[in-house]
């Protein structure tokens, strides 16, 4: 009789648990249509993820106005954000989680080529459009045309700072670059323009980005016949470590640079002071503002270009009325400038949008504005 | 001896005595538990953590800072074999599960890291860059001497005590052969806690010295227990002072090394030595001597 009873409680139970799941589903279903997911991939934790923070931190601002102001086209738009961490894997995973397991074919990301570039077949065959906000190698949105880019290729910069450093006088130079993929693309697009120039690369020290032991490298460095250091590492901060190290062996010398961001300055612990560098990062005074007051931190590389970015899928959506990405990408071709938070976008006609540098300085243990 | 080759000399005891703070209470550790336990790194991160929360944070005065750090360290190190290692030893499990274990902590505790204290990279802030003083013609800073002279005092003091004291010579027995040593009296679960112990208090003053060297990142354990591990297999494993030897070794070939290589092969450089030895001189360099000895 009590195997008779608890069959019978089984038979509600699983038909109560089918008939929530079916209610929570179809509800599930209501809401999707009433908005528009898209994804971001990002370093949110880790090294890089000052980078990452900030633009993911960009995204939501551009999120929160978008629906603050009635969503696109009546919907409200979504992000679903993934961490990367940095690694290669983690990328092509959060991509895989976001494209395949949730359908969204709509992404902002990723921080650093070496997470973007092995993306880039997967987007193209997924037909996945993706926008970075801060990624600097041009093979990235040059491998397909679902790929676009709002921030300026290292290379550009790069070769500024090689005609900026031989403009202030200097000839001979020692370079601190690193073992990663995008920093080896500043250093050679520095090391050719700086030769073009007519000026020498005495020394290249090119530590792991994980390496703690940089004295040897600071001791090359120490003896090579120069007269200003570059530093073509910006978010690695074994950059830093080594002007560190630099500094210990008494060398006193001129240091350039390009994108610095805060987290290397502290982590230079005051071996950066002085030193000028080049970098895009040259928000609106308006959203540098909004920013600061919303995240009560100071804004680093990718936020109003994740910001942008951002914007620029909303506006995309909205004018075509579509979520498809192709509709969207070739919306994206299209648009010749864009005036954003990052400053005025010019296209290249190749998926990138580049805007003016500017040069700023480290003084005391902060970043100002070279007068 | 050229300016240079001091320099490099020196750079490699700096980064050798760093290897050795490591190495040595990994050793020590090992010696007497018989498995490898990779969860030191992540001992040696969370103390660097308490001691950046402790002083740059919250203001503590450095000294008492450290200390707590020293302290809090230990606890971990305790903490750790009761919560975890003791309880698989009761279920009587393999030294593999007990590394497999230590690589889950290693992992566990470098997250909570990241949860507790952020992603960012941290500094300490007690010792502003200067330029380091002159010895025969190459430069060292004061902080940089404190760690070559740390790293000596620990190994003479490990030595005296596991050479002189009552708990030393436990462990020695221990570590040679545990059924022995308990049909004495030594209780071998003790001797595991009390390896434990002090070689946590020897990664909480290498978390110190190491914070202050380097920057402060979740991940920072796992290379350092990397080396560490290295210099502990080059310099004989179970062996401290053939891990300390192992270290120096490995830190002032590493940097003769990429002298003349570029800087990138500065790891490369590192498993090379270690295979040639894994190869040519498995038991390692004290491996060597100890057998001789019997």
């Amino acid at each position: 009789m009590m195997k008779k009873q608890n069959k019978i409680y089984l038979a509600i139970g699983i038909v109560a648990v089918v008939l929530i799941a079916a209610i929570v589903m179809f509800t599930d279903q209501n809401k999707k249509e009433d908005t528009i997911k898209i994804g971001s991939i990002g370093i949110y934790s880790g090294e890089g993820s000052a980078w990452g923070i900030a633009a993911k931190n960009g995204i939501d601002m551009a999120v929160e106005k978008i629906n603050a102001e009635g969503g696109i086209n009546g919907k409200n738009l979504v992000v679903d954000h993934q961490d990367d961490k940095g690694s290669a894997t983690e990328s092509v995973n959060a991509f895989n989680n976001l494209v395949n397991a949730k359908n969204i074919h709509i992404i902002i990301g990723t921080t650093w080529s070496s997470t973007g570039i092995p993306l880039v077949n997967l987007a193209d065959s997924s037909k996945t459009l993706m926008i970075s906000p801060s990624l600097g190698k041009p093979e990235f949105n040059e491998g397909s045309k679902y790929l676009f880019n709002t921030w300026p290729h290292d290379y550009l910069l790069s070769k500024d700072l090689a005609d900026y450093v031989y403009n202030k006088g200097h000839r001979k130079v020692a370079i601190i670059g690193a073992e990663e993929l995008w920093v080896k693309d500043q250093t050679n697009a520095f090391k050719n323009r700086f030769e073009e120039l007519g000026g020498t690369n005495v020394i290249i020290v090119e530590p792991l980005p994980s390496e703690k032991d940089v004295g040897t490298d600071a001791l090359k460095i120490k003896n090579a016949d120069i007269d200003a250091i570059v530093s073509t590492t910006d978010g690695i901060l074994v950059g830093a470590l080594v002007a560190k190290k630099v500094a210990e062996l008494g060398v006193d010398l001129p240091m350039y640079s390009i994108t610095i961001d805060q987290a290397a300055i502290t982590a230079a612990d005051g071996a950066y002071e002085d030193m000028e560098f080049l970098t895009s990062l040259n928000p609106t005074s308006e959203f540098k503002e909004t920013y600061k007051n919303k995240y009560g931190i100071t804004l680093d590389i990718g936020g109003p270009s994740a910001y942008d970015a951002t914007m620029l899928i909303a506006q995309a959506i909205e004018k075509t009325g579509s979520t498809d990405a192709t509709i969207l990408a070739d919306y994206l071709a299209n648009v010749k400038e864009y005036s954003g938070a990052s400053g005025k976008l010019i296209s290249d006609g190749k998926g990138g949008f580049n805007y003016d540098a500017s040069t700023q300085v480290v003084r005391d243990g902060t970043i100002q504005e070279v007068e | 001896m050229s300016s240079i080759a001091f320099q490099l000399l020196i750079n490699g005891l700096i980064a050798g005595a760093i290897y050795a703070l490591v190495a040595s209470g990994f050793s020590l550790i090992y010696s007497t538990n018989k498995f490898i336990h990779f969860a030191h790194g992540a001992v040696i991160a969370f103390s660097a953590y308490v001691l950046y929360f402790l002083f740059s944070v919250l203001g503590i005065n450095f000294g008492f800072s450290v200390v707590l750090a020293i302290a809090f360290a230990s606890l971990l190190g305790y903490g750790i074999d009761i919560a975890v290692y003791r309880q698989l030893r009761k279920k009587k499990t393999s030294s593999v599960i007990l590394l497999i274990a230590s690589v889950g902590l290693l992992i566990l505790l470098e997250s909570l890291i990241l949860i507790l204290f952020g992603a960012d990279v941290k500094t300490i802030g007690f010792i502003k860059v200067s330029k380091g003083i002159e010895f025969l013609g190459a430069i060292i800073t004061p902080l940089q001497i404190f760690i070559i002279i740390t790293s000596i005092l620990l190994i003479v003091g490990l030595f005296l005590f596991m050479k002189k004291t009552k708990l030393g010579k436990a462990m020695r027995a221990v570590s040679d052969n545990k059924d022995v040593a308990e049909i004495v009296g030594i209780s071998s679960e003790k001797i595991y806690s009390w390896s434990f112990i002090i070689g946590s208090a020897i990664a909480g003053i290498a978390a110190i010295l190491i914070g202050l060297e380097q920057n402060l990142e979740p991940t920072m354990g796992t290379n350092l227990i990397i080396k560490g591990f290295a210099a502990a297999i080059i310099g004989g494993i179970g062996s401290v002072h053939g891990a300390v030897l192992g270290a120096f070794l490995l830190g002032i070939v590493e940097n003769f090394g990429i002298w003349y290589l570029p800087s990138g092969y500065k790891d490369a450089i590192a498993f090379v030595l270690l295979f040639i030895f894994l190869l040519f001189r498995p038991q390692g360099i004290l491996g060597i001597k100890r057998r001789a000895e019997k």
